[in-house]
């Protein structure tokens, strides 16, 4: 019976605690009495009534409190619309932006256990660089000498043209890889295997293709593997198919990657050739004996080649470093600025909730006079709280999604990191981010809540609404000081990283990206064009008939454009003697004559490439005024000075050249200065496949890549169609990122700013309301409109100081951080303080001007009627 | 919303209210003796548990239909049907007879006498 009892202790908590107040006693006793007449059936009849019965009434409380806010929120709708749209704006911006920042910075790459992969960079430490590329013998050596890596991973991405019975040749991305490439990344074939070490050797000619490529162009036939195809004129047997969605880590583009097929990488191919192997491998440990391990290796390298590898070293990083660390600031900054505008949100609503509080305060005292118990207030007000932010979340989630879909639909065509390319909205994030606004909203509205649950019943009642809650008063200037110096210091960063971006953007680039397409070439049989005439005679005859379509002004073949592509090259100049692997390295683009002219780089000195240098002819090259600067005396100077030309990364052999002419200095990203540049004659250093044509027209970009295409077919058919783009177009793209991002900050820094604005409006709405008396006296004894006007100015103006005195501060040490981050040298100066000083400023006039002229509108009669 | 008393007492009673209306319109008694009463009246059919009792009951108080009064004993708050609560009881028994005869009149049930 006591046990029996005992528990219904327990389970009469399902009541309001009203109910158990004024009834528990009887309601115990009756069951007492209903167990001793019916037994234990009775016992379990009266758990499963209180349960039910007692939730319900909880249900029918709730209910009742808020239809109570429901019609509060009818009576006060301005205020209502600034919380809800207050919590909507912070749940959105929240969940959009950290929705991004966890797809990009926290999503786990999309590779096997990529925590564990490590990418090898190898160290030139005479010139002071980094590269991921690495030479074959390298690789072998890593391979061999490692005692703390497993799978240490070789790769080159490459590209081949399919010729497939149906459809048009197409060129496809590959990879050549080493046998433990695909073990590393734990891949399993969907059919026949993939490629592993015996593959190293030659004799047979496997491939493995991808998923993708397996679907769209052998309409995933389930008996292709054995069969034979042919990329490059070269016949293959396919080996196996790899996974679906199989990406690999790829650092020469910086990014988890994919590629439509892979073949093995062989000694006999890249041994003794340019550096060009990608080494991933796994380490399970720190990385500090891995570098040790890489220096013992090299050490003996340099010993072993003291002619080649005598500079060189080696060192590992997390690829995820790798790979996410560049993008890591911008994100940071992102964060950083939407958790302010959160603050500043949260700051609002409390506030808000605080001003309101204290004009009810009288409505309040009288309930709690009336019986009312304080945790019923208090539940009421809570009530109220919730569903303001309830609504307020609902919209925001609408806006998370609306925000992240607008930014993934400029982002999606042209995003560099090809998993990104379909962002979403991360549900399980973004839940996450509502739950913690809702929570912070909550809070927020929880303290006046507090606070008004338990008022000085006396003075409230008998003062009406107007002297009472003064308690709230040094809360409500804490919030609004951490509101302005928050949007201040939001707004600064916002700035400096526009003002530091658009310096550098609206620097001349030195050339002029209207009215250029640029149609990509490749896919042309290296074995048809194997010497330097033939692909010369290619060139020049699709060129010929490209230049014969009219509305075509000028065009021209090069292999590295501004925005898309580059290369560097080591080179000597004659007369100066470099000590060995000491060569100075300089951008290279190798372009045919017309390219300054289509591209309009001014020429300086000298003279342009002309159709005159042929591969036969004395080599010749031109220079940028940097380059010329730099490293050969000046620009007049430079005319006639010989240079030999390396170009290893492109594996051709080192000719002699002489300087003719000197062009203007070139940017080739939005956001970087001009480099050292040397324009060599594709005449003379010959390429046939992966060649850009540059035009200058007024036609679209489809339309010059009809005109390649007819060009091209007439002259070699068994080369695939050209792609093209505008140069407009690419240059919007390498702007994207850091556009995007500062966009985003402006926009943040806009939101921050509103916040603040509405919540000093609020406060100093409320102040006025709360001194109506005391305006009055001073009315009564002659103060004018005007002085009553500038007096409620003033107090907001002195409420904001320190807030805006503390957010430069802030905005400082933001700008502090952000020269290491952003790459922007830019502190708060005077001019960017001062307007921004003068913005908050005038705002918070504007803000409180409206009700300082209520104010000043007080009549005396009205304000002091009550006394 | 809530709508005023009297279309309230023309709306179908809940039926823990209505037999808690019954049960005190011979008398007055404690919300135990409720309970019992309801029980011994419907033959074990009905049993209010306690929450649903006490529930009904802060409601009823709340209507202005039965009312507490004084009892011998302290602990143990007596109930009372009010003026109003015998009128709606009554409305309540008058809306239940008239759906008992349209019933008979459809041979749902046996004719009386």
């Amino acid at each position: 019976m006591r046990a029996a009892l005992a528990l219904f202790g327990l389970v009469l908590r399902a009541c309001p605690r009203e109910m158990r107040e004024e009834y528990g006693e009887a309601m115990r006793e009756d069951f007492a009495a209903s167990v001793r007449a019916r037994g234990p059936a009775a016992a379990l009849h009266a758990y499963a009534d209180v349960l039910f019965a007692g939730l319900g009434e909880r249900g029918a409380t709730i209910g009742r409190d808020l239809v109570v806010a429901l019609r509060g929120m009818r009576r006060t709708p301005l205020f209502a619309l600034v919380v809800i749209l207050t919590t909507a704006i912070a749940i959105g911006v929240n969940g959009a932006i950290y929705g991004l920042v966890l797809n990009v910075v926290l999503r786990p790459l999309p590779v096997t256990d990529p925590s564990t992969l490590a990418a090898l960079w190898e160290v030139d430490r005479v010139r002071g660089y980094t590269t991921e590329a690495f030479g074959y013998d390298d690789f072998e050596a890593v391979r061999r000498s490692d005692r703390t890596l497993r799978f240490v991973s070789a790769l080159v991405p490459v590209s081949g043209t399919l010729v497939a019975s149906r459809g048009a040749p197409v060129v496809l991305r590959g990879a050549d890889v080493s046998g433990e490439f695909f073990a590393m990344y734990g891949a399993r074939p969907q059919a026949g295997r993939l490629l592993d070490a015996r593959d190293e050797r030659d004799g047979t000619h496997p491939v493995v293709i991808s998923d993708e490529l397996w679907h769209t162009r052998f309409g995933a036939d389930p008996t292709l593997v054995g069969r034979t195809v042919r990329i490059d004129d070269a016949p293959m047997t396919i080996a196996g198919i790899a996974p679906p969605q199989f990406f690999f880590v790829d650092l020469h583009r910086g990014q988890v990657d994919h590629a439509d097929y892979f073949t093995p990488l062989r000694r006999s191919v890249y041994a003794g050739s340019p550096h060009s192997l990608v080494l991933v491998a796994r380490r399970y440990g720190d990385l500090r004996a891995v570098d040790a391990d890489l220096q013992r290796t090299f050490a003996a390298l340099a010993a072993a080649h003291p002619e080649t590898d005598a500079n060189l070293s080696a060192r590992a990083a997390w690829v995820t470093d790798s790979i996410l660390g560049p993008m890591r600031p911008s994100m940071i900054a992102l964060a950083l600025a939407v958790l302010a505008v959160l603050a500043v949100a949260c700051a609002n609503v409390g506030n808000l909730f605080l001003s309101r509080a204290s004009s009810r305060t009288g409505e309040i005292a009288t309930r709690f006079a009336l019986g009312a118990s304080r945790r019923r207030l208090f539940a009421q007000l809570m009530t109220e709280t919730s569903l303001y932010v309830g609504i307020g979340g609902l919209l925001g989630c609408a806006l998370a999604a609306a925000i992240v879909h607008a930014i993934a639909a400029t982002i999606d065509a042209g995003a560099p990191v090809v998993y990104l390319r379909h962002l979403d909205v991360d549900w399980k994030t973004f839940a996450a981010t509502a739950v913690s606004v809702v929570l912070a909203a909550l809070f927020a509205g929880a303290a006046p809540a507090l606070a008004l649950s338990r008022p000085d019943l006396v003075s409230a009642m008998k003062a009406g609404d107007r002297s009472s809650a003064g308690g709230g008063r040094a809360l409500r200037a804490v919030l609004i000081t951490l509101e302005v110096a928050l949007a201040i210091s939001v707004v600064a960063t916002a700035a400096i990283a526009a003002r530091s971006y658009y310096d550098l953007a609206s620097q001349p680039l030195g050339f002029r990206s209207d009215g250029i397409s640029v149609a990509f070439m490749s896919g042309a049989s290296p074995h048809r064009y194997d010497t330097a005439a033939r692909a010369d005679a290619l060139l020049r005859a699709i060129r010929e008939r490209v230049a014969a379509t009219p509305g075509i002004e000028s065009s021209a073949w090069a292999t590295t454009i501004p925005f898309i592509g580059e290369s560097q090259t080591s080179f000597t100049v004659a007369g100066t003697t470099y000590a060995p692997g000491q060569e100075p390295d300089a951008d290279v683009d190798i372009v045919s004559d017309g390219y300054l002219r289509t591209l309009g780089i001014p020429l300086l000195a000298g003279r342009d490439l002309s159709p005159a240098d042929r591969p036969g002819t004395a080599g010749v090259v031109i220079v940028s005024r940097s380059f010329a600067v730099r490293y050969l005396g000046g620009v007049a100077a430079a005319l006639g000075k010989r240079l030999t030309v390396g170009l290893s990364a492109m594996d051709l052999p080192p000719r002699l050249s002489t300087v003719v002419g000197v062009a203007g200095d070139v940017r080739p990203h939005v956001e970087n200065e001009a480099r050292p540049t040397i324009y060599a004659p594709i005449a003379q250093f010959p390429r046939a496949g992966w060649v850009k044509l540059a035009v200058r027209s007024h036609l679209s970009a489809p339309q010059v890549a009809d005109a390649l295409r007819a060009a091209i077919a007439s002259v070699d058919p068994t080369i695939p169609p050209p792609v093209a783009t505008s140069l407009a177009h690419e240059q919007y793209y390498d702007a994207l990122g850091r556009a995007l991002t500062d966009l985003m900050l402006a926009a943040l820094a806009a939101i921050a700013l509103a916040l603040a604005i509405a919540g000093i409006y609020a406060v100093v709405s409320y102040g006025v309301t709360r001194r109506t008396r005391e305006i009055g006296v001073r009315v009564a004894f002659g103060a004018t409109p005007r002085t009553i006007t500038v007096m409620v100015m003033r107090d907001a103006l002195r409420l904001a100081s320190v807030g805006i005195a503390l957010g430069l501060a802030l905005a400082a040490a933001a700008a502090w951080a952000l020269k290491g981050f952003l790459d922007v040298d830019a502190p708060v100066d005077g001019i960017t303080a001062l307007t921004i000083i003068a913005i908050v400023a005038a705002s918070i006039g504007i803000a409180s001007y409206l009700p300082a002229r209520r104010a000043a509108r007080v009549a005396p009669a009205v304000a002091l009627r009550y006394e | 919303m809530r709508r005023p008393a009297e279309s309230q007492e023309n709306a179908p009673l809940s039926p823990s209210s209505f037999h808690i209306l019954l049960a005190l319109a011979d008398g007055e008694r404690h919300g135990y003796a409720i309970a019992k009463e309801v029980e011994d009246a419907t033959g074990g059919a009905t049993v209010l548990g306690p929450a649903t009792l006490y529930r009904t009951i802060k409601q009823l108080l709340a209507d202005g239909w039965i009312t507490e009064v004084d009892g011998d004993d302290e602990r143990r708050r007596v109930y009372r049907l009010t003026a109003r609560g015998r009128r709606v009881a009554q409305a309540e028994a008058h809306r239940l007879e008239t759906l008992v005869s349209m019933a008979r009149a459809r041979r749902l049930l046996p004719a009386l006498g």
